[in-house]
């Protein structure tokens, strides 16, 4: 169950990425030989993953690509960018308000149900 | 379909008849308007379901050991302590299971002095934290958690209490090697979008580096994180602006 107050409080935009970057793939089969298991992308502790993050920048990479722990079934994935820290003006395409379909999509998939609270 | 729903289908469709809506309006989407009436008329009742117990002001009161009935309602009121509106009673506050210094404490069962005797750390922020170390089995495996705003006596930052199922940090991930050249890479330019979703107040580009976020990097740079397709919206929060 999630709040609607919660989700009216929310955009969805679209990102341009700004400039052409290498994620450091954490969702490949081959990352596995380098010491990647599923628990980067889902152990409730930062600290490790962290640290990877820090030996992607160094060793030259632009980011991550891992696999969202929200997702039980690990089907979706998201990218990381590294730079400043802050809001950077950076190019959006678009923002909109979270669609309907999302929501809708959230539930047959999910089963979260986006719920009015009672006033 | 029992005889109670029966009966509430059609006093919906004959409330419907008579506010005009007769079904063939093209802005009507049948389902959608079934679900969102479904939802409104029973938002009370299944947030209850959801939640579980109540405690009651009283009960915050000793859990937080300090405090007024009316702060405990200005806390509800900025969003800080999760209160529902209960019929005929002041507001209540979802009895969720917490967790008191490395104690699991039951949830509905608990009693507000146990987890005051079990320390205030695991119960400041917004009074109530679900750990599933915490929860019974079969029990939901999320969350809520926040934290106190900074700059209040006792502050601690981030969130109180990160969960997980267990089976995940059976084998926490290791160190990287020193050699990272041939990790598998991927490419992404300008002719890729990522998706965000953000708080409506705050820009969609956002680069965390003060370790709230899971490959946030602690040097000054820092990572700004986006799903590479849309992804459903969530109640998790575990970034600084989510």
């Amino acid at each position: 169950m999630i709040p609607e107050a919660e989700v009216e409080a929310r955009s969805l935009s679209s990102l341009v990425p700004p400039t052409r970057a290498r994620l450091a793939d954490c969702t490949v089969s081959a990352a596995r030989k380098f010491g990647i298991t599923g628990a980067i992308h889902t152990q409730p502790d930062y600290t490790v993953p962290q640290i990877w993050a820090e030996a992607f920048a160094a060793a030259g990479f632009g980011g991550i690509r891992y696999r969202v722990s929200h997702d039980p079934s690990q089907r979706e994935l998201g990218a990381v960018l590294f730079g400043d820290a802050g809001e950077p003006s950076l190019p959006v395409r678009r923002t909109e308000p979270i669609p309907a379909s999302v929501i809708e999509a959230a539930r047959q998939r999910f089963g979260l149900i986006v719920a009015p609270t009672p006033r | 379909m029992t005889a109670a729903l029966a009966e509430a289908a059609k006093t919906f469709e004959q409330t419907l008849g008579e506010l005009g809506i007769t079904g063939k309006e093209r802005e009507v989407d049948p389902s959608a308007l079934g679900r969102r009436a479904a939802l409104l008329a029973a938002s009370e009742v299944v947030w209850h379901k959801h939640l579980g117990p109540m405690y009651s002001s009283k009960q915050v009161r000793e859990v937080m050991g300090r405090g007024t009935r009316q702060s405990v309602s200005e806390l509800a009121k900025r969003g800080r302590l999760i209160a529902l509106p209960e019929e005929g009673r002041s507001p209540g506050v979802p009895r969720l299971p917490v967790r008191t210094h490395g104690r699991a404490t039951a949830g509905a069962g608990a009693d507000p002095r146990d987890l005051q005797r079990g320390g205030r750390d695991a119960v400041h922020g917004r009074v109530l934290v679900r750990d599933a170390r915490a929860a019974a089995a079969g029990e939901d495996a999320g969350r809520l958690a926040a934290s106190r705003p900074p700059g209040r006596a006792g502050a601690r930052g981030g969130v109180a209490v990160r969960a997980a199922p267990a089976a995940v940090t059976l084998e926490p991930a290791r160190l990287p090697p020193d050699d990272l050249s041939r990790f598998p890479a991927f490419g992404v330019d300008r002719r890729r979008s990522l998706y965000r979703i953000h708080r409506t107040d705050a820009g969609p580009w956002w680069f965390s580096g003060d370790g709230s976020g899971r490959f946030d990097l602690r040097d000054g740079r820092a990572r700004a994180t986006s799903p590479s397709r849309r992804s459903a919206p969530s109640s998790r929060s575990s970034e600084s602006r989510p």
